[in-house]
């Protein structure tokens, strides 16, 4: 099943739980916080475990693509990106990490400040479940080979399969081609 | 919004309370007090930590000062050495008295530039180092913690790094004694041969170094089995690859793989480092040189690599110019080689003096459109106010007739 769409089906049946669960009773709420904690950590050692295993095998193969034109910062042209394997795999595994940072900040801020325990409830599953499901781990921990759908550079997720997803990165030689001698760099910003 | 509020209130009580008793005295009470008795009555706890915090600051300042400091001398006094058994005839900064100042530190010991001149084949050596700012720990945790979330924001040279630019002057002499050269016109057209790109880049480094200098942007990267497994050539043509094995040899490769810890790119360029946005901008930014860029190096052995490694690119330097000046048909770079190299530099300008035309025709057409616009304005002031209405009634229909047209064309 697609991630996204069984995310949407765990949030929606965590939402019916905790609508049974009465979040004022102390020794729920305790519960509810060792819950999302054991998540948290454990999606965190797995990443940690990914990392390591990365840091370990140090693959320098070098990697060349065209990532999509980011919009939003005005870029009209997609960017080279030259790097390694190595760094791409830690790449994609420190954002994963940062992403569970992100989400302990935000969760703090609901759960210890606005006093809210139903988020927590929510956000109990989908960590480890992100992390079991992240090709990095796919690769280095669970040994699937990088082909495929796992093929670096990764594909975007999207909801309805083909239909909507973020744009590709271009590995075609005509495209990188193009891009490497484009002189992109340099750009003094403003 | 009070919510927001809520606890800094909460703190600002709290560090009030600290002091209640005292300040719950009255003015007679307080009066009656002794000097000693109201040092004891008083509640200094917020007060030593104010101290306490201060001491911090005040230490964390010195200590990172002199270890900036320390770092800092430590590579600039060893680089000094190596332009001495170099045989630069100047080394470091004149000053008024009698010594030359061998560097100069800046910014609070943060960024160090030493710089030599008067040598065979080389014009001069600057190398800049930047040093984090250790004597202000707070404002690197914050840095760090605002670059996790927020990369762009991060500023440019906030790493530590090294970079040594060595210029080409095209005069080759063949010992320290002997006479300069009398006919000095030809070495303009022997610096004019270091107008290539061709670098040796850090496999860890390739994507930031390409992002932050134009002329590596500018390149094809190709790993080869003429370098350690750590670096990849990038070099505006692939015929260039072979230039550092040329000139250095199987020494220089065994030394690139024990440099891999700090070096980041060595590159043979003309072009600038920031991309140029006019023709004249191109033109005052070429300068035929080679930049060695690494981290921070520190201890003896580290050091000791870099200096060779200074050496080896000033020896690739001195080869590449007695070749070019003594026997040129031996030189690695030919004549059909700089002419290709001479048409990457052409189109690149040629694409700068397009996005400049552009630019500037946009602006002449926006500068029209202003101008027409003041007119209408003008015109319509003048009507009376029966024809005005009828004015922007005929504008509104050409512009609704416009919109239905446009959403013809779409569907």
């Amino acid at each position: 099943m697609n991630p996204q769409i069984s995310n949407l089906a765990i949030m929606l049946v965590m939402m019916q739980v905790s609508r049974r669960l009465d979040m004022e009773d102390p020794t729920i709420v305790l519960y509810v916080r060792i819950a999302y904690a054991t998540s948290v950590a454990l999606a965190w050692t797995v990443y940690q475990l990914a990392r390591n295993k990365i840091v370990k095998k140090n693959d320098l193969t070098t990697m060349k693509y065209v990532a999509p034109a980011n919009a939003m910062a005005g870029e009209t042209e997609g960017k080279l990106q030259v790097t390694t394997v190595r760094d791409y795999d830690l790449q994609e595994v420190d954002s994963a990490i940062k992403s569970i940072y992100t989400g302990l900040a935000m969760m703090g801020f609901m759960h210890l400040y606005m006093k809210y325990t139903n988020p927590l409830l929510m956000q109990s599953i989908s960590p480890i479940k992100s992390a079991l499901e992240h090709n990095e781990v796919k690769i280095h921990l669970f040994g699937k080979p990088a082909a495929g759908d796992l093929k670096r550079p990764f594909k975007a997720p999207s909801l309805f399969g083909g239909l909507g997803g973020a744009p590709e990165a271009k590995t075609d030689k005509k495209s990188i081609e193009e891009a490497e001698k484009a002189g992109h760099g340099g750009v003094k910003a403003e | 919004m009070s919510m927001f509020f809520e606890p800094v209130v909460k703190l600002s009580n709290a560090l009030n309370s600290l002091n209640s008793g005292y300040a719950d005295l009255s003015f007679e009470e307080q009066k009656a007090l002794t000097v000693l008795e109201r040092i004891k009555l008083y509640n200094w706890t917020f007060e030593f930590y104010a101290l306490g915090a201060l001491v911090l600051i005040f230490l964390a300042y010195t200590i990172g000062t002199k270890v900036n400091s320390g770092r800092g001398r430590q590579l600039m006094m060893s680089l000094n050495q190596v332009f001495n058994d170099l045989a630069f005839a100047k080394i470091g900064f004149t000053t008024k008295g009698p010594q030359n100042q061998p560097f100069v530190a800046e910014n609070n010991n943060t960024w160090f530039t030493t710089y030599t001149s008067g040598r065979s084949s080389i014009e001069s050596i600057t190398a800049r180092a930047h040093l984090l700012s250790r004597f202000n720990p707070l404002s690197i945790i914050m840095e760090k913690v605002l670059g996790i979330f927020f990369p762009s924001l991060v500023a440019k040279d906030l790493e530590e790094f090294l970079e040594v630019t060595i210029v080409p002057n095209g005069h080759y002499v063949t010992s320290s004694a002997a006479p300069l050269p009398k006919d000095t016109s030809s070495a303009s057209s022997v610096v004019n041969k270091f107008k290539f790109i061709s670098a040796i880049v850090n496999k860890s480094d390739m994507a930031k170094a390409r992002e932050a200098n134009y002329y590596l942007s500018l390149t094809h990267t190709s790993e080869s089995d003429k370098l350690p497994f750590e670096y990849v050539f990038m070099s505006e043509n692939n015929q260039l690859n072979g230039l550092f094995e040329f000139y250095g040899g199987a020494e220089f490769r065994e030394l690139l793989s024990q440099s891999t810890k700090f070096l980041s790119f060595i590159a043979f360029t003309d072009l600038p480092e920031e991309k140029p946005v006019t023709e004249k901008t191109w033109e005052l930014s070429l300068q035929p040189r080679c930049v060695i860029r690494t981290k921070m190096v520190t201890g003896s052995a580290d050091l000791a690599r870099l200096n060779q490694l200074i050496k080896e690119v000033v020896a690739i330097v001195d080869a590449a110019t007695q070749h070019f000046v003594q026997n040129p048909s031996k030189a690695f770079i030919t004549n059909d080689m700089l002419k290709k190299f001479s048409n990457l530099r052409s189109q690149e300008l040629a694409k700068i003096v397009k996005v400049v035309k552009q630019t500037e025709r946009e602006l002449l057409q926006e500068k029209k459109q202003d101008l027409e616009r003041e007119k209408r304005r003008q015109a319509r002031n003048k009507l009376s106010g029966e024809d005005q209405d009828k004015v922007d009634q005929k504008m509104r229909e050409k512009r609704e007739r416009r919109q239905r047209n446009r959403q013809k064309v779409r569907m």
